[in-house]
């Protein structure tokens, strides 16, 4: 559904330099510190911005060739752009009839109704999280194909987050064949949705995983130094020395519990995935 | 285009306290000026409202999320324009309508002679500022294009009044061109002028497209 081949996109102190690849019917995560590319490669995505080299290929076609057409199977979330402040949601509802083939009024306004969103009231004055919310429904509303997401939960409490992420499983289950990008620093988020995860620092992809791979093999190994200096550490990704010798990231966790049974071993989230392999050392 | 012209309709709207004013306002003028000023000034003030909508777009970030719209760069500038067509079409209508209802009322008939020029003059002139107006806000930004639009106009008023007084030196010798002037038709003087703005008009046009073309959000 995306591939992305080399793209580089220069910015004074900044370089992105990523490839990727989503398959249709999959979630797929983006997760990564704030300023390490994620914006600018959801923007890349959709065209936003012009690549300095490399391809985007969205939906079969270079996005460089993307028609209004073709958007019509796009569904888009941005964390900090929406529709202008000014309008209302009755507004919207009337706009995105009169854009999308597939938009279905009814259902958009009873979700909004569901989720409490007033249809006469100016989006500026919105919370942050009903503005989330409306920029979620909007993006579901009309059968997209493919969903791209950017930090859709972020700024919102644990309760609106959990309501977004429940949205997002339901249309999936509804819609088995649409696949979703979605980016975000709180990677919590992402481990019950996405069926793999992309890491991403600095520009650069640094690690791509399935999900399930990283909740059940990846694990935080804890050590005093001298266990760590004779250990095997062919399955260690990274290392972090603390006051009480070792903190390190396995992609084998089961290895090291197998072997080694004076060192302890616990689960990793994707949190700790980004902990370690961003902040490392 | 369906889609985007409600937008700015729905957002042409929000200044309805202003957009009233204007109405009421012309009406007062209406009473004591002339009506090619009254048509020509509603004609300005709607496209000035229609072309005001890109800042509604642009507030909050907005043009990222727009752009991920069904909607290509094409669209959006030919909406822009149109739909500023459409308002000025508008404040024309308006404008006359409150001319003529108010030479019945007030007993006092519109004065119709040379209103034809005028209007046309000022469509002219309104509809290549009104573009240009697109184009600087698009590529500057609502903020800066405010400053961009000052300076133009100074620039236009200080060449206005340069050529008027080279005109005026001049005067005996271009005697023989201004009466060759005369002699022409004026509808084919009309047609030159409607000819010559829409070949500026359309210049602007494809350059607003470009210039969106390489922009980034």
């Amino acid at each position: 559904m995306i591939s992305i081949e080399n793209l580089v996109k220069k910015y004074d102190g900044f370089e992105l330099n990523i490839s990727m690849e989503i398959p249709s019917g999959k979630v797929s995560g983006l997760v990564g510190k704030n300023g390490a590319g994620k914006s600018t490669t959801i923007k890349s995505i959709l065209g936003l911005v012009k690549p300095n080299s490399g391809k985007v290929v969205l939906m079969g076609k270079d996005v460089a060739d993307i028609t209004a057409r073709d958007k019509q199977k796009l569904g888009v979330a941005l964390s900090e752009s929406g529709f202008s402040g000014y309008l209302t949601v009755k507004d919207v509802t009337d706009i995105m009839k009169n854009m999308y083939e597939d938009f279905n009024a009814d259902s958009f306004r009873k979700l909004c109704r569901e989720f409490d969103l007033p249809m006469d009231k100016r989006i500026k004055d919105f919370s942050t999280g009903m503005k989330a919310k409306l920029r979620v429904l909007t993006a579901l509303s009309h059968k997209a194909r493919l969903l791209i997401m950017d930090e859709p939960t972020s700024g919102l409490d644990v309760e609106a987050r959990n309501e977004l992420l429940d949205m997002l499983r339901d249309y999936l289950v509804e819609n088995e064949d649409c696949s979703i990008l979605i980016s975000s620093h709180i990677s919590s988020d992402l481990e019950g949705l996405c069926d793999d995860i992309y890491l991403i620092h600095k520009g650069r992809i640094i690690l791509h995983e399935d999900t399930d791979k990283i909740l059940s093999n990846y694990g935080i190994l804890k050590m005093d130094g001298e266990t760590y200096e004779k250990m095997d550490r062919s399955h260690i990704l990274e290392a972090k020395k603390e006051n009480y010798g070792y903190r390190c990231l396995s992609d084998e966790k089961q290895y090291y519990v197998e072997n080694y049974p004076g060192i302890v071993v616990e689960n990793s989230g994707i949190d700790d995935l980004i902990l370690m392999l961003t902040g490392g050392k | 285009m369906k889609g985007l012209v409600i937008k700015d309709l729905r957002l042409a709207i929000q200044r309805r306290q202003t957009l009233l004013i204007y109405l009421i306002l012309s009406v007062i003028m209406g009473m004591s000026l002339d009506a090619g000023f009254v048509i020509a000034y509603m004609t300005m003030l709607m496209g000035i409202i229609a072309s005001g909508t890109i800042s509604y777009d642009e507030y909050d970030n907005g043009f990222p999320f727009l752009f991920s719209l069904p909607v290509d760069c094409k669209t959006y500038v030919a909406e822009k324009f149109i739909f500023t067509l459409l308002m000025e079409v508008f404040g024309r209508i308006y404008g006359t309508a409150v001319m003529f209802i108010l030479g019945l009322v007030t007993g006092k008939p519109v004065e119709t002679e040379g209103l034809a020029a005028v209007l046309l003059m000022t469509v002219c002139i309104i509809s290549i500022m009104c573009f240009a107006m697109i184009f600087i806000q698009l590529k500057y930004g609502s903020e800066k294009a405010r400053t961009v639009m000052f300076i133009i106009y100074g620039v236009v008023a200080a060449i206005a009044l340069a050529v008027k007084g080279f005109a005026e030196k001049l005067g005996p010798r271009i005697s023989g061109f201004m009466a060759a002037l005369d002699k022409i038709n004026p509808w084919v003087i009309a047609g030159c002028l409607a000819a010559i703005t829409a070949v500026i008009c359309y210049v602007i046009y494809l350059a607003t497209i470009k210039m969106m073309d390489k922009k980034e959000f």
